[in-house]
């Protein structure tokens, strides 16, 4: 074809598509009218919308990208199907085993069991066993028992003062409300027990009372049911384990895959679920809402529903536009980035060098979880997981020239581990152009500063997203904020 | 703790949410648990159908956790059918926290409120993942409606 044609062709295109809403009827730039607008279609989104739609509500689901689930995102084209986003279900998710059971899918006990972990620590290798007692460790009394890569969780723990689920949200903790470094510095924890935290945790970033916050909600979960308490790691750290003597696991997965749970609810809401609808603008001044997209459609609604991250709203024009701490929230709300690479381990390096097979490092390699062979499985698994600084050093990358840094990193810290793994993908959450994080998190202050006044209802908009959470976390946290928004919208309908 | 209550347009409002005929005329009510306007909370027998239709709203809080017929037995938590001046932690089959195993109470209106004011309040220790319901109308119809079931 020639070169001229090519141009005459696309020319004639762009002139079609200019002229494309002249030549349609009138009609067709209507608005389309609904009760309620839903914003996102991650699982906040989805279960909003089908308690709406059960009691009878007109409701639409907007959903920016073009795949419902938002941050359940199963790899389906990936070998082994891994999860990038959420996996673990626990055992006193009430909405997601209650979804789950209403939707026919299947809950299997988690199969994900984490092979023992050394530690490389300022270029020496110790394994866990030597851990406490290795000169390497510079801890202090106290401190040397911890591994390494659970140091900040667990001093934080140790000064946990919440009982109930939403103490965090009382003034009486709000003085936890502060860095993790201020409050870790201020009970003592050694400059060691610092710097190991500091290089996976976003000490001067991140409010301990949030962090509380899930802590005391794991430490629930963990206990939900049994008689005796349970020592927990950290939320979705992979760290929870399911013991053989029980009836119920305590962590579960989707048979599937996690993203078979959006989608069930989704395939329910039928064609009230909207893809490629990505909301530019939330119009309240009129005597209802109007929702207008990117394409250019709009839908006018009683009631709209944020269910999508403040990192996404703010950049959503709003009218009339938020005030306050309100506007400060949706503005300022902190969030955090996590990379995950995963991968197959092709010849059991640990044979080699005598150390365990996962292990912790306090360089760009932060942790590598090397998992137990699952049944039928001839291979390893692992994940390699970045967060912080390190998962900014991955995400400026294209993913190969990313791979490549983190294949010859672990060549030089691991020099048995070279070349006898294989990675099969890497994915970044803070480069999801919807989402921008794996997750919100409260900076220092801004609990007290403006969690409470942040899912007060504006205007017509009501809030919903894990980041509005009350009582929950991680799945469930998205789940409980949309049957709040639900139950608000079905007290003025 | 009783509050004056006002009469409002709420119960046009709920009669046509029962209906679900549409959304033309919108109160233009504020906050979360603060949405709706205010209604009778008295107790009067027979229960006051619109309280009880409110109740029924406010539930899908309680639904994911607690089947409303008998034969569905226990979810996650205990079934409520019959809950209303039940004793406390007595069904079979039933996961309740310690906490809750201890008490000795039954399942009154004044528990009740305490209860879905802010479970930690009446129990510290429960394991019932409730964020409470601040308005006290919101919980009278709640409790109107469980005495129903
Ligand atoms: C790596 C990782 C691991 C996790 N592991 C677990 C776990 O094991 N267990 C657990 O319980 N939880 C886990 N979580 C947490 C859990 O995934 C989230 O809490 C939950 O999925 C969040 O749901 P959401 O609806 O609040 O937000 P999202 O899922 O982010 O949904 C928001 C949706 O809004 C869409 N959107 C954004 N902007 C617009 C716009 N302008 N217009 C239209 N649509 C828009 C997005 O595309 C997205 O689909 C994990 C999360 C991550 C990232």
């Amino acid at each position: 074809m020639k070169r001229r044609q090519v141009l005459k062709g696309a020319l004639s295109l762009s002139a079609l598509s200019l002229s494309y809403p002249l030549l349609r009827p009138v009609k067709g730039l209507a608005a389309e009218k609904t009760s309620v607008v839903v914003i996102g279609g991650g699982l906040s989104g989805l279960n909003c919308a089908l308690l709406l739609a059960e009691f009878g509500l007109d409701v639409i689901v907007l959903e920016g990208s073009q795949r419902v689930g938002g941050r359940a995102y199963t790899a389906d084209g990936v070998e082994t199907r891994p999860e990038y986003g959420a996996s673990q279900i626990g055992r006193s998710y009430a909405r997601a085993l209650d979804l789950c059971s209403r939707l026919n899918l299947e809950l299997i006990a988690q199969d994900r069991f984490i092979m023992p972990m050394s530690n490389c620590v300022d270029g020496t290798w110790v394994r866990s066993e030597d851990w406490a007692d290795s000169p390497v460790n510079k801890l202090a009394n106290g401190e040397r028992e911890i591994p390494p890569s659970l140091v900040g969780m667990t001093l934080l723990g140790r000064l946990n003062p919440l009982k109930e689920l939403d103490d965090w949200l009382s003034p009486e903790f709000f003085s936890y409300d502060v860095s993790m470094l201020e409050l870790l510095q201020k009970n003592g924890a050694s400059p060691e027990a610092l710097r190991l935290a500091g290089y996976y945790l976003d000490l001067r970033t991140t409010s301990s009372l949030a962090i509380m916050q899930e802590r005391t909600r794991t430490v629930f979960d963990a206990n939900f049911g049994r008689s005796r308490s349970e020592n927990t790691e950290t939320a979705f750290g992979l760290g929870g384990t399911n013991e053989a003597d029980e009836e119920i696991p305590a962590i579960r997965n989707i048979a599937g895959g996690t993203s078979r749970l959006p989608e069930a609810m989704a395939a329910a809401l039928g064609d009230r679920v909207r893809l490629g609808k990505i909301a530019a603008a939330i119009d309240m001044s009129g005597s209802d809402a109007e929702v207008r997209c990117l394409d250019g459609s709009r839908y006018r609604a009683d009631y709209v529903v944020s269910a999508v991250p403040f990192s996404t709203l703010r950049n959503i024009s709003v009218s009339p536009g938020f005030s306050g701490r309100q506007a400060e929230a949706v503005l300022e709300l902190g969030y955090r980035g996590t990379t995950r690479a995963y991968g197959l381990v092709e010849e059991p390096y640990w044979e080699e060098d005598g150390l365990e097979p996962s292990f912790w490092t306090d360089g760009t390699v932060q942790t590598m979880w090397v998992m137990e062979k699952r049944p039928g499985e001839d291979r390893h698994r692992f994940i390699l997981t970045f967060t912080g600084m390190t998962s900014a050093r991955i995400d400026q990358l294209p993913n190969d020239q990313a791979l490549a840094l983190i294949e010859s990193e672990i060549a030089r810290v691991r020099p048995a581990a070279a070349g006898k793994f294989r990675f099969m993908a890497l994915y970044g959450w803070r480069k999801h152009p919807l989402i921008q994080g794996c997750r919100h998190m409260f900076a220092p202050g801004q609990i007290a500063r403006f969690a409470r006044e942040m899912i007060v209802p504006h205007h017509r908009l009501h809030f919903a997203g894990e980041h509005t959470r009350r009582m929950e976390f991680g799945m469930e946290s998205a789940l409980e904020s949309g049957e709040r928004a639900a139950v608000e919208i079905l007290q003025r309908a | 703790m009783k509050k004056a209550m006002k009469k409002t347009t709420f119960g046009a409002c709920v009669l046509c949410a029962v209906l679900f005929l549409g959304f033309a005329v919108l109160p233009a009510t504020f906050a979360a648990d603060d949405a709706a306007p205010a209604s009778d909370s008295a107790t009067v027998e027979p229960p006051d159908p619109r309280l009880v239709a409110r109740g029924k709203r406010l539930y899908v809080f309680c639904q994911a956790c607690h089947a409303t017929e008998e034969v569905q037995g226990s979810k996650i938590g205990p079934n409520l059918a019959g809950i209303f001046e039940r004793r406390a932690a007595i069904l079979e089959d039933t996961l309740y926290s310690d906490a809750l195993k201890q008490q000795d109470f039954v399942w009154d209106e004044e528990n009740l409120d305490i209860w879905l004011l802010r479970p930690a309040t009446l129990v510290p220790g429960t394991s019932m993942a409730f964020a409470g319901l601040p308005r006290e109308e919101n919980r009278a119809a709640i409790i109107a409606y469980l005495k129903t079931l």
